[in-house]
């Protein structure tokens, strides 16, 4: 990718040119490997995963590293439906439509408020995020457990959301935060003294100006939601047919070992990596654009 | 994120004199309660599912607790005073700083080293990329598992490897032993905090404009001295935010070693959170009064957060 808008502007092609030249020396045969290195460490087990997916388990026993011989679908059709991938991946999308919805419009809504307007206690409410991002999960699982039975929360979608919100909404609120406070006050003032309300100007004037950094914040809250384990097996393990896709994964490949269906395991984990592929294939561009320009000013 | 704590009231924005020129007039107390129901509900939320359970953990770890979850009356410091003298206790803290320490530092060196690389053009430039995104798309709790399973001693694919290589003689126990399971749980944390990493200081090279680089070619800088007296001071935020988030994840990083190890043989591969994950089997107040150490080493560590954002902000 390019630099984008946000970055700072370079210079025309002309000056450019001397400089692009410099870095293609210094790109030499060692950088080189170490860039085919990443590639086959960070991807090579990812295709594998994909492709073992498509053997059937016996071929994958006698020879895990072996191509395949033909393409068998039935794997992804086993893991859907006896497997239950397919109820978990449905689950996953509800919570997730809910809990990534709700942390996007908390978490901006507070941190247009903390960002933009002077309150008694406004240091106070930006520092009870900033501790709220140390604060993590695993160290409250015994307590969060009794806050969610008392509010009859325990094994329910939206308790389940709720808690996904809460611990993603430090993170979202700190970085969207810096982020509001990069965009220009004018147009936010004009909007005001025309006599917007509140509402009107954060939906329709601060919202769009703000969308590198909310692209870039929701994307880090999908993968980490989507992948998020901890929370729904403490509070989400009564039933397993309320199982999100990362318990659904754990629990088959605990069970594997009897069951002997490595196929439809295989098939699982692609199945569950494939909307964060498509993810961030869509959004690729921007997440690097909102980081430039959210993180680091 | 800037690491900057907001700007005091009345700074950002509307110095036009007297003229409520802001969304909000400070004169006015309605309009400064205005924001307040735009953010009680986040706020209320936090202090219910966040704050609360961390009130509770202190009042937990002054508590004598059954394990069948009956308070038998207060334990005063007996629970911190039992954990203190866990035979345990100081390698567990050991271990959990050389851990963090190892895993950030390997983290930010190597990413350094992609960013550096990834800034550049070259052919193959977008599948490298979409390489660096994969040990991000694929959950950490899995990817523990898989080199689990790589690791195993009589399936995996690893012993496998190196015995038809020649590296060892015998398949080797990589998991069951401290001295080789340590290393390998440090290589795959390092692994799962490259890609976010890597990105951040992705973006804080493109921030530098590429005629400071011009000028310093004029000037006959060579490419080592370009890159440590431009470009590393220039990539500072950025590092310093890569290093701050770091600390806190791996510090506080539970699914890997608890997917690979357990924490075992006995204690010896855990960090504090698996200590703490651990002691709850025995005792919830140990348990608690471990976490409430913990927290207090997490606050330490926000502390250095505060201090390095002020560093930050002098700039």
């Amino acid at each position: 990718m390019t630099t984008t808008a946000t970055t700072a502007p370079r210079p025309g092609t002309a000056a450019d040119a001397p400089h692009e030249k410099g870095s293609g020396t210094t790109l030499n045969v060692f950088s080189h490997a170490f860039l085919v290195l990443w590639v086959v460490l960070a991807a090579g087990p990812l295709i594998w995963v994909a492709l073992t997916a498509f053997r059937p388990s016996a071929e994958i026993l006698s020879d895990p590293m072996g191509w395949p011989a033909s393409f068998h679908w039935e794997n992804f059709t086993n893991a859907w439906n006896k497997a239950n991938i397919g109820q978990y991946t449905v689950n996953s999308l509800i919570i997730l439509a809910g809990s990534l919805t709700g942390t996007m419009l908390l978490g901006s809504m507070a941190a247009y408020v903390i960002a933009r307007f002077t309150f008694p206690g406004n240091r106070l409410v930006f520092m009870l995020f900033a501790g709220g991002m140390m604060f993590p999960v695993i160290l409250a699982l015994v307590p969060l457990f009794a806050v969610m039975e008392n509010f009859g929360l325990l094994d329910t979608r939206a308790g389940l959301m709720i808690a996904y919100i809460a611990y993603s909404l430090p993170f979202t609120t700190f970085f969207l935060t810096s982020f509001f406070r990069t965009l220009p006050t004018g147009v936010q003032e004009a909007a005001m003294v025309d006599g917007a309300s509140h509402t009107r100007t954060f939906f329709q004037i601060m919202l769009p100006m703000a969308k590198p950094g909310l692209v870039s914040i929701g994307i880090f809250n999908f993968l980490g939601q989507w992948n998020q384990y901890l929370l729904p097996l403490l509070l989400n393990n009564e039933d397993e047919k309320s199982y999100v896709l990362p318990q659904g994964l754990a629990s088959l490949a605990v069970s594997q070992g009897y069951r002997g269906d490595w196929g439809a395991l295989f098939a699982g984990l692609t199945i569950a990596m494939l909307p964060v592929l498509v993810v961030y294939a869509v959004f690729q561009r921007q997440v690097q654009a909102g980081l430039t320009a959210g993180a680091l000013k | 994120m800037s690491l900057k704590a907001p700007p005091s009231p009345a700074s950002s924005g509307r110095g036009r004199g007297g003229r409520a020129a802001g969304p909000v007039s400070r004169r006015s107390g309605i309009a400064r309660l205005g924001p307040l129901p735009w953010i009680a509900p986040v706020i209320l939320l936090i202090l219910a599912v966040v704050v609360w359970p961390v009130i509770e953990l202190i009042r937990t770890s002054f508590l004598n607790i059954s394990i069948a979850g009956k308070v038998r009356g207060s334990a005063g410091t007996d629970k911190f005073e039992k954990l203190f003298e866990e035979s345990d206790f100081g390698a567990v803290l050991t271990w959990t700083v050389i851990w963090t320490v190892v895993v950030v530092t390997a983290t930010m060196l190597l990413s350094l080293a992609l960013a550096q690389l990834f800034n550049q053009k070259f052919p193959g430039r977008r599948i490298t990329r979409w390489a660096l995104i994969a040990p991000w798309a694929a959950s950490v709790l899995m990817t523990a598992i898989g080199f689990k399973w790589m690791l195993n001693q009589t399936a995996g694919v690893l012993n496998t490897l190196m015995l038809d290589l020649g590296l060892i003689d015998s398949s080797k126990d990589w998991l069951g032993k401290p001295e080789t399971a340590w290393p390998w749980m440090m290589a795959v944390a390092v692994f799962v905090s490259l890609p976010f990493t890597t990105y951040t200081l992705l973006a804080g090279l493109q921030t530098i404009p590429q005629d400071v680089y011009e000028a310093s070619r004029i000037d006959g800088a060579g490419p080592w001295q370009t890159y440590r007296h431009i470009t590393l001071p220039m990539l500072r935020p950025a590092f310093l935010v890569g290093v701050v988030i770091n600390l806190i994840n791996v510090f506080n990083s539970f699914p890997i070693i608890w997917a690979m190890t357990q924490g075992g043989p006995g204690y010896d591969t855990s960090t504090s959170m698996v200590f703490m994950y651990k002691l709850k089997e025995t005792d919830i107040g140990e348990s608690a009064a471990m976490s409430v150490v913990n927290f207090l080493m997490v606050v330490v560590l926000v502390l250095i957060f505060l201090k390095v954002s002020r560093w930050n902000e002098e700039d």
